[in-house]
C-alpha cells in the first residue's frame, strides 16, 4: 500500500512539472528560428504582468515572423532580482546584451558609469521631437539620450473605498485634499477590522518628502543634504501620528507601493500606490471598480502633490555587439508607429501613461482612454506635477526612511532625528564622493 | 629490501615506489580535481574580490583607491548596525539551536512504531521548506491585522500587539522563524548521535549509581561533541549568512534593526548608483568576520576523536 502511495505521489508530481515545462505561450510557439549567420540582437528585458510580458513576446513575434527582417530579435524575460544578477554577471564577462530595460532612476547613473549609448543619433529625429517634455527630460544626461522611455506611472496615488465613506457619513465624491482631512478621515474610518488609511515607507516616500519639502533630499550638485526643512519637519509630525496605531498600521499592510491591495482586500479604506493600481482592480477585482476611487494624495496646504515618476525604459548597452539594429528596435517597438505603442497602454487599462504626444491623441481619439474616469483624474490632477526619480544612491532615502521610522517608532525628537540625520548623509556625501557627481545636474 | 631466503640473503631490487610514498602520490592525484575546482569556483573570485575590492570598480572602469572602500564601509553606521545585529542572531539563536534540539532528539529517541515515524516526519518537514515560504507564513502568523497570533492573543482577552513595528519583536521573530525551519535538521543530527554513544556506557554509569543528569553530563556530552561542534558551525554559518527572512520580513527594518551584512551588501549590490568595488569590500569583510567566527569556534570546542 505504501509503495503504491509513493508510485501515485511521484507520478503526480512528475506530470505537474511537465505540466509547467510545456505550458503554451501562444506568442512565441510559431515564430520561426533566427536564420544561420542572420544577425541575432539580444534583448534583456524584467518580467512584469502577463499582459505586459504578452506585449513584448507579441513585439517581438510580429517583428521575427517578417520574412525580410533586418535581422533576428532574442527576447529573453526574467525577474527582477534575476535580471540585477545576470546584467552584473554579464558585464563583468563583457557578455552583455544589446537592449536592456532601465528604470528612469537608473538611466542617468548607467549612462555615467559607461554601460549605455547616446541614442540620440541612433534613433530617428522625429521620435525625440514626439515625445513629452517631462518624459524627455527623464531619459536626458547632459546632451545626451541615453534612453528611449516606454512608460510614466505616477508612484503615488490615493486609492479610497468609497463604500466605506458612504457608512461613515463622508461624501465618496471628495476625498481628502490636506493632511488636516486625511487624519480626521481616517479615524473616522477606522473599525475594528479596518484601518483608516495606510502608507507604506519606500518609493512611496520620494513623493511625500519631495511634495514636502519642495525639493530632493540632496541639493542639486550633492555636496550637501537638503532635509531640513520646515515641510519636512510637518511631514514627519504627520508621519509619527500615521504610525501611532490609532488609524493606521504601525507598518505597511502591503508590500513594498502596491497599498493599493490593502483597499482591495477591505483592510484599510484609503491607500497609495503606483498608478498600477488601476491596472490591479481591473484585472484582479472587476467587481470593485465603481467602488475604488482615485485622487491625487492630499498634501499641507492643498497645494498639487508631487508624485515621482516611475516607469522604464530601454537603453542600447555600451558593449552591444549591434548598437545600430538595437537601435532600430527600439524604434520599432517604442517611437514608430503610435497604434503600435497604444495596444500596449489599452493592455495596461490606461493604468500605465504613454510617453508621447502623438500616442496620447492616438489614445484619446481611438479608445476608450477618455472613458475612464480614474484615468482622466490621474492625467489631469496628477500628470502635470509628477517629477523626475532622484538619482542619488537608495541609500540616502534608507537614511531619511529610518530617520522618519525612529520619530515614529522610536520616540526620537524631530529636531534631534534631522540633526542626526543631516550629518550621517554628509557624512555618506564625503565617503562616497558623491559631491558634484549629479549626472543631470544643469 | 632484503630478502631472506634459504642459506642467503639477497638484495631484491624493486621497481615499485615504497608503499607510503604510493599513497602519498594517489591521496595527491585524488584532491587534484577538486582544487581545481576550488581554484576556479573560489581561489580564484576570491582574489579577484580582493584586488578589485582596492579600487572604484564599476565593470568597465577601474581606479585604485587602496583602502578606501574598507574605511568608507566601516564608517557606514548601517554597515556597523548589519553587523552588530548579526552578533545578536547568533548569540540569541545558535544556543537555542543546539540545545532544544538535544532536548528534543532524546524525547524522540525513545518513542517506538507509528509515533516515532510521525514525529520524525513532522519536525522534519520545516527543514524542506524554503526561507520564503517560512517568511509567508510566518508573516501571516504575526500579522497585526488578521494574524493568527494576534487573533490568538485577543480571543484569550489580550490586546494586539505588531510585532514588526519594533526592532526587538521584529528580530525575535525572524529568529523564531529561522530556528523552526531548521529545527528539524539539527534534532536528526542529535538523534544520529545519541544513538551512536553505546548503551554499556549507560549501563556501567547506572551500575555504579549515577543518575540521569549525571550520565547525560558525564557520558552524553563529551560523546556528542563532534556533533556539538557540527551544529555549531552549521549555525553560525546559517545565521551568518541569513538574508532571504530578514528581507521578506522586514526588509531589514523597522529603522535598520533587523539589517544583515548580507542583506545591507545586496541592497548595494541592486543599487546601480553604488560601486561595486565598495560592495566587494563589504564581501571581503563579511568573509573575514565569518571565518573568525568559525575559527573561534573551533578553537573553544576542540574537535576530537570518540572516547572509544
Amino acid at each position: 500500500m505504501k509503495r503504491i502511495l509513493s508510485v501515485l505521489l511521484a507520478l503526480v508530481m512528475l506530470v505537474s512539472i511537465s505540466a509547467i515545462a510545456v505550458a503554451e505561450d501562444p506568442s512565441t510557439l510559431s515564430a520561426p528560428p533566427a536564420k544561420e549567420g542572420e544577425t541575432v540582437v539580444q534583448f534583456w528585458c524584467i518580467m512584469w504582468e502577463t499582459w505586459n510580458q504578452n506585449w513584448l513576446k507579441t513585439q517581438a513575434y510580429n517583428w521575427n515572423s517578417n520574412p525580410d527582417r533586418p535581422f533576428y530579435v532574442d527576447l529573453a524575460l526574467m525577474d527582477g532580482d534575476t535580471f540585477n544578477t545576470r546584467i552584473a554577471a554579464a558585464r563583468a564577462g563583457d557578455g552583455t546584451p544589446d537592449i536592456i530595460c532601465a528604470d528612469y532612476a537608473s538611466v542617468a547613473n548607467n549612462y555615467r558609469n559607461g554601460y549605455t549609448l547616446d541614442l540620440k543619433e541612433l534613433i530617428p529625429q522625429s521620435a525625440w521631437d514626439d515625445l513629452l517634455d517631462s518624459a524627455k527630460e527623464f531619459i536626458t544626461v547632459g546632451d545626451a539620450y541615453a534612453a528611449y522611455p516606454w512608460m510614466m506611472e505616477p508612484a503615488v496615488v490615493m486609492y479610497y473605498d468609497k463604500d466605506a465613506f458612504t457608512e461613515v457619513g463622508l461624501d465618496p465624491e471628495s476625498p481628502p485634499t490636506t493632511w488636516e482631512e486625511l487624519v480626521e478621515y481616517s479615524k473616522m474610518l477606522t473599525t475594528p477590522d479596518r484601518f483608516g488609511m495606510d502608507i507604506d515607507n519606500t518609493y512611496n516616500m520620494w513623493s511625500w518628502t519631495y511634495t514636502a519639502n519642495g525639493d530632493y533630499m540632496l541639493t542639486n550638485d550633492w555636496t550637501q543634504a537638503n532635509i531640513n526643512s520646515q515641510g519636512m519637519k510637518d511631514f514627519a509630525a504627520l508621519y509619527r501620528d500615521i504610525r501611532s496605531g490609532v488609524f493606521a498600521s504601525q507598518t505597511a499592510l502591503k508590500g513594498q507601493n502596491v497599498g493599493v491591495y490593502a483597499v482591495l482586500e477591505e483592510r484599510s479604506a484609503i491607500s497609495f500606490s503606483g498608478s498600477w493600481g488601476v491596472g490591479a482592480i481591473n484585472n484582479d477585482y472587476p467587481e470593485k471598480i465603481d467602488r475604488i476611487g482615485v485622487a491625487a494624495a492630499p498634501t499641507q496646504d492643498g497645494e498639487p502633490f508631487h508624485a515621482t515618476s516611475g516607469g522604464w525604459s530601454f537603453c542600447v548597452d555600451a558593449h552591444a555587439q549591434h548598437p545600430q539594429e538595437a537601435a532600430d528596435y527600439i524604434y520599432y517597438m517604442l517611437g514608430e508607429s503610435a497604434e503600435n505603442v497604444a495596444d500596449f497602454f489599452v493592455a495596461a487599462s490606461f493604468a500605465k501613461f504613454t510617453t508621447r504626444k502623438s500616442v496620447a491623441e492616438y489614445l484619446v481619439a481611438n479608445t476608450d482612454a477618455s472613458k475612464d474616469e480614474r484615468v482622466q483624474i490621474i492625467q489631469s490632477d496628477i500628470m502635470p506635477y509628477v517629477v523626475a526619480e532622484p538619482t542619488y544612491p537608495w541609500e540616502v532615502t534608507a537614511y531619511v526612511g529610518n530617520m522618519l521610522d525612529s520619530i515614529a517608532l522610536d520616540g526620537t525628537e524631530i529636531d534631534e532625528a534631522f540633526a542626526n540625520t543631516e550629518a550621517l548623509i554628509n557624512q555618506y556625501i564625503a565617503d562616497q564622493g558623491l559631491a558634484g557627481a549629479n549626472p543631470k545636474a544643469k | 629490501m632484503l630478502r631472506q631466503t634459504a642459506g642467503s640473503t639477497r638484495r631484491i631490487k624493486r621497481n615499485r615506489l615504497p608503499t607510503a610514498k604510493m599513497d602519498y602520490i594517489t591521496a595527491y592525484c585524488m584532491i587534484i580535481p577538486p582544487l581545481i575546482v576550488l581554484g576556479i569556483f573560489v581561489f580564484w573570485p576570491l582574489y579577484e574580490s580582493l584586488t578589485k575590492s582596492l579600487t572604484d570598480w564599476n565593470f568597465y572602469n577601474t581606479t585604485y583607491v587602496g583602502l578606501k572602500n574598507y574605511r568608507v564601509a566601516l564608517r557606514n553606521p548601517t554597515f556597523r548596525r548589519a553587523f552588530g545585529n548579526i552578533v545578536k542572531y547568533v548569540l540569541i539563536s545558535v544556543p537555542i539551536g543546539i540545545v532544544l534540539p538535544f532536548l528534543f532528539a532524546h524525547c524522540v529517541r525513545h518513542m517506538r512504531g507509528l509515533y516515532a515515524d510521525i514525529s520524525k516526519t513532522a519536525l522534519y518537514i520545516p527543514s524542506i521548506i524554503s526561507g520564503v515560504i517560512a517568511s509567508v507564513i510566518f508573516l501571516f502568523i504575526f500579522d497585526f491585522q488578521g494574524g493568527l497570533l494576534n487573533n490568538t492573543i485577543r480571543t484569550l482577552g489580550g490586546t494586539k500587539y505588531n510585532f514588526m513595528a519594533h526592532g526587538t519583536s521584529a528580530m525575535l521573530c525572524i529568529i523564531f522563524t529561522a530556528f523552526w525551519s531548521g529545527f528539524g535538521h539539527s534534532t536528526l543530527y542529535m538523534l544520529a548521535g545519541l544513538n551512536n554513544i553505546p548503551d554499556a556506557y549507560y549501563e556501567a554509569a547506572a551500575l555504579d549509581g549515577c543518575g540521569g543528569f549525571r550520565r547525560m553530563i558525564f557520558i552524553t556530552v563529551p560523546c556528542m561533541r563532534n556533533i556539538f561542534l557540527l551544529s555549531l558551525v552549521n549555525g553560525i554559518r546559517g545565521t551568518l549568512m541569513m538574508m532571504e527572512l530578514p528581507m521578506l520580513m522586514t526588509n531589514g527594518g523597522p529603522n535598520n534593526a533587523t539589517i544583515t551584512p548580507v542583506l545591507y551588501i545586496y541592497k548595494m549590490f541592486s543599487d546601480s548608483a553604488v560601486s561595486m568595488g565598495y560592495v566587494l569590500a563589504c564581501s571581503v569583510m563579511m568573509m573575514v568576520f565569518s571565518v573568525s567566527f568559525t575559527a573561534i569556534s573551533f578553537f573553544l570546542i576542540k574537535p576530537d576523536k570518540s572516547m572509544e
